[in-house]
């Protein structure tokens, strides 16, 4: 435990050490979260709601979305195909630890300095243009924060998956693009799925993205009752387990396909 | 003159033979990034068509002209992807040195670095802009006329140079500190924003800042506003149309002064 937890420490520190990536990240984020906000005003002037949710819930959506995916600091899909064509995935395959947990906790070491670093200051310069993004209430609040937990989770293990296929096929080096865009397209991070046809909605409902995203925004805007957050979180810490498993599958398999070149 | 240009575009013509041969040794690369670049652009035409429906028109703007002004700006973007990705990796040359190669070959450097890849990947943005600007203009009454489709191309051009110019000046920055990629990697992020919707959606500071200052709305915005008979309607007083190549070319200078001023100051990788 003392390892991942040095470990989560080194992550934090290495984050606040490039400033300039800093700066850049913070305006790529801004630019995203003052386009979503605006757009939805364009969209309600002169309308009150829209699917039961209100101009100033749709707002908190777009704002704390922007503040989840700047927390979100997956990328551990492009670490694992970095590594695997370098070869450098030898050097991980010897330290005596779990690699899969070395790797998550590098990314939550990651994610929860972006909580400070990033979301934060979003948070404060976001304030220049809208309402503080307010939870609907103390236990939307409260829920909100397990699910963003199951939704990062669930993020992360999607990612490893990916990065895992690089143990077999070295030249889907670009297959995270898809990735993102699926999770970009169908988590409700810009625009929520029950906005979208029946069938487009429907059949999302059945897919893990929207677990990513969506269900932990709604929890917060006081979109479900407390009998639908008590479903989406039990749907969503189903789809973690089923990842697990598959990630823990691959994993035992990935590690018999490892050749290195080079002497 | 003539045999001059004649052996720029043959260097032109070759490097891109190359690059589209590497590219093509990596098809399951090339597939990703094509499905993925598609997917995410029918998916932000997907839900302009859902605010359109389920809201009402973007700040007046029906969705076949939303398709129109996201297609226009799609389409410059493409073709300055296919021409000219590098413009967006200066730093990577400048921290590995790949510049020295090229200044040590008797062809101009801007000219090399501009031409030296070809991205087919840039077809994916200008294919899938085609396609939403052609339902656009089918559907929002867009006359073709020979003049028009002149300027159209003309705005194509000078949308172009917009993009080229803009990453080039954001990417050059690393002649001075080493890093730009992350600031281009915003820069891209604010070029979404500022060219697929009206610029009417925003307040009238992010108005004049995406006119004056970052001139992207003459990429899409304000072309797509003369061609449609949409008012421009911004807060700002003027009345801007076809001023994109216009803008394009100033642009262009402007990088053009600063990469060549980076480039003295280029002192190679390695000790």
């Amino acid at each position: 435990m003392r390892l991942y937890t040095y470990l989560l420490k080194l992550q934090l520190l290495n984050a606040l050490a490039y400033r300039f990536e800093y700066l850049s990240s913070i305006g790529r984020n801004l630019f995203f979260l003052l386009g979503s906000v605006f757009l939805w005003r364009t969209a309600y002037r002169g309308i009150d709601q829209v699917a039961g949710v209100t101009e100033a819930q749709m707002v908190t959506y777009a704002v704390v979305a922007v503040l989840m995916n700047a927390c979100f600091t997956v990328s551990i899909d492009n670490e694992l195909f970095a590594k695997i064509r370098a070869g450098e995935i030898a050097l991980d395959l010897i330290r005596p630890v779990n690699l899969v947990w070395y790797w998550m906790t590098e990314d939550v070491g990651r994610s929860l300095a972006a909580v400070t670093q990033f979301a934060l200051p979003l948070l404060a310069i976001s304030l220049l243009f809208v309402a503080p993004p307010l939870p609907a209430g103390v236990g939307a609040g409260v829920l909100f924060l397990p699910s963003c937990a199951l939704s990062f989770l669930l993020l992360w293990l999607l990612s490893v998956l990916v990065g895992m296929t690089a143990f077999w096929v070295t030249d889907l080096w670009d297959v995270s693009t898809v990735k993102n865009s699926l999770v970009f397209a169908l988590s409700g991070r810009l625009v929520p799925m029950w906005l979208f046809p029946d069938l487009i909605a429907d059949v999302s409902r059945w897919l893990p993205f929207q677990y990513m995203f969506q269900v932990p925004l709604e929890i917060y805007i006081g979109r479900v009752s407390a009998q639908e957050v008590v479903y989406s979180l039990s749907v969503q810490a189903l789809w973690v387990v089923v990842f697990a498993l598959l990630v823990g599958l691959v994993w035992t398999r990935a590690q018999r396909r490892v050749f290195v070149q080079g002497g | 003159m003539i045999a001059d240009i004649r052996h720029h575009l043959s260097v032109a013509v070759l490097y891109g033979r190359l690059s589209t041969q590497r590219a093509l040794e990596y098809p399951f690369s090339l597939l990703s990034i094509g499905l993925g670049l598609g997917l995410n652009y029918v998916w932000i035409g997907v839900a302009l068509k859902v605010l359109v429906d389920r809201f009402q028109p973007l700040s007046g703007w029906t969705f076949p002209q939303l398709a129109f002004l996201f297609g226009l700006s799609l389409m410059s973007r493409g073709v300055m992807s296919i021409l000219s990705f590098q413009s967006r990796l200066i730093d990577r040359f400048v921290t590995r040195g790949e510049f020295d190669l090229m200044l040590l070959r008797p062809l101009e450097v801007t000219f090399h670095f501009s031409c030296h890849r070809i991205n087919v990947v840039g077809l994916v943005h200008l294919g899938i802009g085609t396609g939403y600007f052609l339902y656009g203009a089918r559907l929002s009454g867009f006359v073709w006329t020979p003049l028009h489709v002149a300027e159209v191309l003309l705005v194509i051009a000078g949308g172009t140079l917009i993009y080229w110019s803009y990453l080039t000046l954001i990417s050059s920055i690393a002649f001075w500190t080493m890093r730009s990629q992350p600031l281009v990697d915003a820069s891209l992020e604010l070029m979404a924003r500022g060219t697929f919707y009206p610029l009417t959606v925003y307040p009238w500071p992010l108005q004049a800042l995406l006119t004056f200052v970052l001139p992207l709305g003459f990429i899409g915005f304000y072309p797509a506003c003369d061609f449609l008979g949409q008012s421009a309607n911004t807060s700002l007083p003027l009345d801007v149309a076809l001023w994109t190549p216009a803008v394009g070319v100033a642009m262009l200078l402007l990088a053009l002064a600063v990469f060549a001023a980076g480039l003295r100051r280029y002192e190679s990788a390695g000790s």
